[in-house]
């Protein structure tokens, strides 16, 4: 039986192929991202991979995109974007695009959207 | 000491304070509220204005919470000074106080009296709810307690039975309990199904988990629904059925755009007004099956003062740029309706107020809600 750990890591290489393939279509792309997000991972590594992920699938949106990206998300999935968005910029990696995509979905989902991400317990 | 501290920094201040509580009483004739300091005030509403009637000093430190009784004058207040007092208004216009034995050691932070006034139930910091009754042959108001929360415990509210009531707290969850006191309830009935036990007060009938804070919590007026705003910027809604017990999976949680909430109220079965941190009092609206936003904030104005939204933001902006504040979620915004008349459901001419950092209480008309 492998550990929790271990089956998140397989979760998260079989999404970022979907990724990866999905690229073509950013929205696409970027929900298959954001599923399942690892909460349960215990190893912060697991954790690193997963929102590894979401950059890339961000990085593939083209600027004036990304507003009718986020449009297309649902409000639980703009609420786990944003997590994997403070995220990212903990381990001060691709900050342009982060903090770019930051404005705006703050601008889309409002500041409660942020608000959901700092009292959530389900950290990333 | 602290609160020494900082109430000679509240009257060295020269700008106004926030109110840290308000009540309306149920004719809308008087209104009470604290500014931010142990005592508490109660204004006339006479010829269309607010007169000052009465100062009631007896707490010796913030009051936290203050309740009209549903049908009299009687006024109920709590505080962080772990008291709480009963107010009996008498007929030569005076309100008396009655201390009530809440048998607690932390900070009262909640009260609230149940629909027939024979009762009511006061939050603490000591993770317990105190449900006091009057006790005949001691001259007395007494308490029971209900302690199976993990924190403090935010917010109350009673269903209309008396004998049940739900709680809020701030470990993240919020809760159904049994309330019945022998002596003072009548038999109660079997809501939840016929496994809930009345032998006990304070039996768990279910827990629901929300993951944050919980602020303010609001039977419906049918009494089919709880609703709640939790400091996640959300506002949930629990559907009651008769008969079965609540499930954490019937929960409709929406999604505010704004800052959190931190008091909410129902204006008819299918309206909840809710105001807090964001400064802008919202309407959410049940349309089909499910709750949404409907999005009033530009669409309200206050009736009077008519420039009190925009001193409202000018007062924030100086907030920011001194940021003398303590911080700037000091500032709450409560709301209370004053139902003068309620016809068919339908709440005519009523008007709820709205506080800030500025005691200034703006009234707005029901009827553009």
């Amino acid at each position: 039986m492998p550990s929790e750990d271990e089956q998140h890591r397989v979760a998260i290489q079989a999404r970022e192929k979907q990724v990866l393939q999905l690229l073509s279509r950013p929205s696409a792309a970027l929900k298959a991202a954001l599923t399942d997000p690892p909460y349960s991972a215990k190893s912060p590594d697991v954790r690193k991979s997963s929102m590894k992920v979401v950059v890339k699938a961000i990085q593939g949106v083209q600027e004036k995109e990304i507003a009718g990206v986020i449009d297309e998300l649902s409000g639980e999935e703009q609420d786990v974007l944003m997590k994997y968005l403070y995220r990212g910029l903990e381990e001060v990696e691709a900050c342009n695009s982060l903090l770019k995509w930051h404005a705006i979905l703050t601008e889309k989902a409002g500041v409660g959207c942020i608000m959901r991400v700092l009292a959530d317990r389900n950290k990333l | 000491m602290a609160f020494q501290a900082s109430r000679a920094l509240f009257e060295q201040r020269k700008r106004p304070c926030a109110l840290s509580c308000i009540a309306v009483s149920h004719d809308g004739r008087f209104f009470a509220y604290c500014p931010q300091t142990s005592k508490v005030l109660v204004s006339e509403y006479k010829d269309g204005e607010f007169r000052l009637v009465k100062e009631l000093a007896q707490h010796d430190q913030l009051v936290t919470s203050i309740e009209f009784a549903p049908s009299s004058y009687n006024l109920l207040t709590c505080s962080q000074d772990r008291n709480a007092y009963v107010w009996d208004f008498g007929k030569d216009n005076e309100w008396n106080p009655t201390l009530v034995h809440l048998r607690i050691h932390r900070a009262a932070t909640y009260c609230k009296w149940s629909w027939d006034g024979k009762k009511f139930a006061v939050c603490s910091g000591q993770k317990c709810i105190s449900v006091c009754y009057y006790e005949e042959e001691n001259n007395w108001w007494v308490s029971k307690l209900i302690e199976d929360f993990d924190s403090t415990v935010s917010c109350v509210c009673w269903h209309k039975s008396n004998t049940y009531l739900a709680a809020g707290s701030m470990d993240g969850a919020v809760r159904l309990f049994t309330a019945a006191v022998k002596g003072v309830d009548d038999k109660p009935t079997q809501l939840f199904g016929p496994d809930v036990s009345f032998k006990k007060i304070g039996q768990m009938i279910c827990k629901i988990e929300t993951n944050s804070w919980v602020h303010d919590i609001c039977f419906s007026p049918t009494f089919d629904s709880i609703a709640f705003v939790t400091h996640d910027s959300s506002i949930s809604f629990l559907p009651i059925q008769e008969g079965v017990i609540p499930q954490q999976e019937q929960l409709e949680r929406i999604r505010c755009s704004g800052l959190p909430h931190l008091r909410m109220m129902f204006l008819s079965h299918n309206r909840v007004l809710a105001a807090g941190h964001d400064c802008n009092p919202t309407v959410y609206a049940k349309e089909g099956k499910g709750w949404k936003t409907k999005n009033v904030q530009s669409k309200i104005s206050p009736v009077s003062p008519p420039s009190a939204m925009k001193k409202r933001n000018q007062l924030r902006n100086l907030l920011l740029q001194k940021s003398v504040e303590d911080s700037l979620h000091y500032k709450q915004i409560k709301a209370k309706v004053e139902e003068s008349k309620v016809a068919e459901g339908f709440i005519e001419d009523a008007k709820f107020a709205v506080q800030d950092v500025d005691p200034e209480v703006c009234h707005f008309a029901m009827t553009t809600l």
